[in-house]
C-alpha cells in the first residue's frame, strides 16, 4: 500500500518541522511563525547553488545551512532582546512580521513560479516490505531517523544539550547554576534553524518548490500539539500519526478532505488533550 | 486643551464627550467626513468604503485582542463565513440587503461562538492554533461549498438597496457605510464603559485573579468571541455588497495577519487605534509607487530593482513597520496621539 510509505514520509517531514517549532518553545516560550521562512530558504538556496554554482548536493546543503542559522541567529540578538518582560502577544507578532518579510524577499528574489529540485540520487521504485516507494522517501525517512537519534543523544549527554534542558526548565535556576542562558537562547535558535532548513531541502526532495513550501509547515502545528509542545521525543510519534491519518482520510475520502483533516485533528486534540502525549502540564500561578 | 478636567459626578465623568471642546472638535470631524464624497476622486472613495468596512471588522478584532486579551488569527474566516452567507440569501433566495447582512453577522457569531468554547479551556497560543485551524477549516469548506453551488466565478451579490434607496455609486454606498460604521464606534465605546467591557479587561489581565474576584470568565470569553464575529460577520456581508461578487480566494490569511497589523499599528484595545490603524493600512500601499519614484531619484540602479517588486515591498515595508511600532512604541498611532495631547497641555513644562 503507497499510501502507507507516502504517508510515514509525509510524517518525517511533519516531524522534522515540528521539532524545529519544540525547540524553541521549549527553550524560550516562543512560537515561531517565521519558521516557515527557513523552510524557504533552506530549499531555495540549495536549489540556487545547486543549478546555478554547479556545486556538489552535500556542499550546497551545508553552505545553505550556514545561511539560514546565520539568518536565525541575527533574528535572535537583534530583535528578541526587546522581548524579554512584554507579553506573549508581542513575541507573536514579532516572528509572524519577520515571517512575513523573509517571504517576501524570498518571493522578490526567485519568483512565484515552480521550480525542479535537483534529486541528489537516482529515481527509482523501490520495494520495501511489499511495497514500491520512490527510493528519495526512503531516504529522507532514514535522514529523519538519524537527525532524531543524534538530536536525542545531544540533549541527553552534551554538556551544552543538558544545559540546553536545565535552562528550558527553569531559566532562573539555570542563571543560579552559571549556565550562560543567552548563549542557550542562540543554541536553541540554531538548532531550530538548521533543522528548518534541513526541512526545507527535505520538503523540496518530495513535492513542488515554490513559493507556498512553507504552508507545510502550518500542517505541523498539529504533530507538535499532538506531541507535546515542549517535548523533543514527541514528533517522532506524533508526526507519522498524522501524516498515516492525513494519507488515509486522503486515499478513502478525496483530496479535499485530506486538507482539512490535519486542522480538524489540531482542533480535536486541543479540545481533549491539549498537553498532547509527552507534553509538561504548566501550572499557572496568580 | 483644558488645564484640568474637573467633575462633580459620575454621569459626568463617564460621558463619552465630557468636555465643550470635545463635542467642538466632533462636530468639526464629522463636517469633515460628510464632506468628503464632494472633492475625492471615485478611486479615493472606493478605498475609503473599504476602509470603513474594514474598520467594522478591525473593531470586532480589537475588542477580542485588544479588550479581552484573547489573540485571534480568525478574521479572514469570520469575514468569509459573513460574505457567504449573506451572498448566498441574496443570490439564491434573494433576501434584500438588511436582511442579508444581519445574518451574515449572525451566522459568523455562532460559529464564533463555538470557537468560543474551546477558548475556555487553552490559552495564549494554543488559541492562536485554534483559530488558525479554524481559518483553514473554512477556507477549505467556502471553496468546496462555492464550486458546488455557484462555479469558479463566486457568488454575485444584487446591488443594495433599502426601499427607494439604491446604492450604485461609491458616493451613496459612502453614506451608508458611515452611518452602519458609526453606529459601531458608539457601540464599542458604550460595551467598553459597561460591565461587559470591564470583564473583558480583567479577564485579559488575569484571568484567574478575575475569577476570584467573582468575573465570570466563562461567559465573558464567550460573549467575547460572539460579539467579534458579529462585527466581522456585518463587516464581510458588507464587502460582498463592495465587491460585487465574492470567492473563497479573496479571504487568504494575509487578510487576517492585515487586521493583526491594523490593530497593532493603531494600538491595541482602543477605538482610535483601530480607525488609524485601518485607515493607515489601505492607504499605504498606494504611496509605494512614490517611494519607489523617490528612490529611483537618489539611485537609478536600486529604484530599477525595486520596481517590479511593489508588491513584496509593501510587505516588506508592513512587516518593518509592525517590528518598529512593537519595539519602539507598543501603543501605536493611538500612543502617539496620546503623547503629543500630553506635550501640548503641559507645554511649556517638561512633565
Amino acid at each position: 500500500m503507497t499510501w502507507i510509505a507516502v504517508g510515514i514520509t509525509l510524517g518525517c517531514i511533519y516531524a522534522l518541522i515540528a521539532i524545529g517549532f519544540v525547540l524553541l518553545y521549549k527553550a524560550m516560550g516562543l512560537l515561531n511563525f517565521a519558521h516557515l521562512s527557513f523552510l524557504l530558504f533552506g530549499g531555495y538556496l540549495t536549489y540556487s547553488f545547486i543549478t546555478y554554482l554547479k556545486v556538489p548536493f552535500l556542499f550546497a546543503c551545508v553552505i545553505a545551512l550556514v545561511i539560514v542559522v546565520g539568518i536565525g541567529i541575527s533574528i535572535q540578538m537583534t530583535m528578541l532582546r526587546h522581548l524579554i518582560g512584554k507579553s506573549i502577544h508581542a513575541g507573536v507578532m514579532i516572528c509572524l512580521a519577520l515571517g512575513m518579510i523573509l517571504n517576501s524577499i524570498s518571493g522578490a528574489i526567485w519568483g512565484y513560479s515552480e521550480r525542479a529540485f535537483p534529486h541528489p540520487i537516482k529515481e527509482e521504485l523501490v520495494t520495501v516490505l511489499g511495497a514500491r516507494i520512490p527510493s528519495i522517501h526512503l531516504l529522507m525517512i532514514l535522514f529523519t531517523a538519524v537527525l532524531f537519534v543524534l538530536l536525542i543523544l545531544f540533549f541527553r549527554y552534551t554538556a551544552v544539550g543538558i544545559q540546553f534542558r536545565a535552562a528550558a526548565d527553569s531559566q532562573e535556576g539555570a542563571m543560579l547554576s552559571g549556565i550562560d542562558v543567552n548563549r542557550v537562547y542562540v543554541v536553541a535558535w540554531t538548532l531550530s534553524a538548521a533543522v528548518g532548513c534541513l526541512a526545507g531541502i527535505t520538503a523540496a526532495n518530495i513535492q513542488v518548490m515554490d513559493q507556498n513550501l512553507g504552508f507545510i509547515a502550518i500542517k505541523a502545528f498539529p504533530v507538535m500539539v499532538l506531541g507535546g509542545m515542549t517535548s523533543v521525543m514527541g514528533p517522532i510519534v506524533a508526526g507519522p500519526i498524522v501524516g498515516l491519518v492525513e494519507m488515509a482520510v486522503g486515499w478513502y475520502l478525496g483530496q479535499g478532505a485530506r486538507d482539512v483533516i490535519p486542522y480538524l485533528l489540531l482542533l480535536v486534540i486541543l479540545l481533549v488533550k491539549p498537553y498532547g502525549f509527552f507534553g509538561e502540564r504548566t501550572i499557572e500561578r496568580l | 486643551m483644558p488645564a484640568g478636567c474637573f467633575k462633580t459626578r459620575y454621569i459626568d465623568d463617564m460621558a463619552l464627550l465630557g468636555t465643550a471642546w470635545k463635542r467642538f472638535w466632533l462636530v468639526v470631524f464629522a463636517l469633515l467626513v460628510l464632506t468628503v464624497p464632494l472633492v475625492a476622486s471615485n478611486y479615493l472613495l472606493s478605498l475609503l468604503n473599504l476602509s470603513l468596512i474594514y474598520i467594522i471588522a478591525v473593531l470586532g478584532l480589537n475588542l477580542l485582542t485588544g479588550n479581552a486579551g484573547q489573540i485571534s488569527l480568525g478574521n479572514a474566516a469570520f469575514l468569509a463565513i459573513g460574505a457567504f452567507t449573506a451572498g448566498s440569501l441574496a443570490s439564491m433566495l434573494k433576501f434584500p440587503f438588511w436582511l442579508t447582512v444581519p445574518l451574515g453577522g449572525i451566522a459568523a457569531m455562532l460559529v464564533g461562538i463555538m470557537v468560543g468554547i474551546p477558548a475556555l479551556r487553552i490559552k495564549g497560543f494554543y488559541l492562536l492554533l485554534a483559530t488558525l485551524a479554524l481559518h483553514f477549516i473554512t477556507e477549505s469548506l467556502s471553496l468546496s461549498y462555492q464550486i458546488r453551488y455557484f462555479g469558479p466565478v463566486g457568488i454575485r451579490f444584487p446591488v443594495p438597496a433599502l426601499g427607494p434607496l439604491v446604492f450604485d455609486s461609491p458616493q451613496k454606498y459612502y453614506y451608508l457605510l458611515l452611518v452602519i460604521c458609526a453606529g459601531a464606534v458608539l457601540f464599542t465605546a458604550n460595551v467598553m464603559r459597561t460591565q461587559e467591557g470591564r470583564a473583558f479587561m480583567a479577564v485579559r489581565d488575569r484571568d484567574i485573579a478575575a475569577m476570584l474576584i467573582g468575573v465570570d470568565v466563562a461567559r465573558t470569553k464567550i460573549v467575547a468571541f460572539a460579539l467579534s464575529s458579529l462585527y466581522v460577520g456585518v463587516a464581510g456581508a458588507l464587502l460582498g455588497y463592495y465587491f460585487g461578487n465574492v470567492s473563497a480566494e479573496n479571504f487568504p490569511l494575509m487578510l487576517a495577519v492585515d487586521h493583526l497589523a491594523m490593530i497593532i499599528i493603531g494600538g491595541m484595545g482602543s477605538i482610535f487605534g483601530s480607525i488609524s490603524g485601518t485607515i493607515f493600512v489601505v492607504l499605504f500601499p498606494h504611496i509605494i509607487p512614490e517611494f519607489i519614484a523617490l528612490v529611483m531619484s537618489f539611485s537609478s540602479a536600486l529604484g530599477a530593482l525595486m520596481k517590479p517588486h511593489e508588491f513584496e515591498i509593501r510587505t516588506i515595508l508592513m512587516g518593518l513597520l509592525i517590528l518598529f511600532v512593537l519595539i519602539y512604541k507598543p501603543e501605536g498611532l493611538h500612543g502617539a496621539y496620546e503623547d503629543l495631547k500630553h506635550y501640548f497641555s503641559k507645554w511649556p513644562f517638561r512633565y
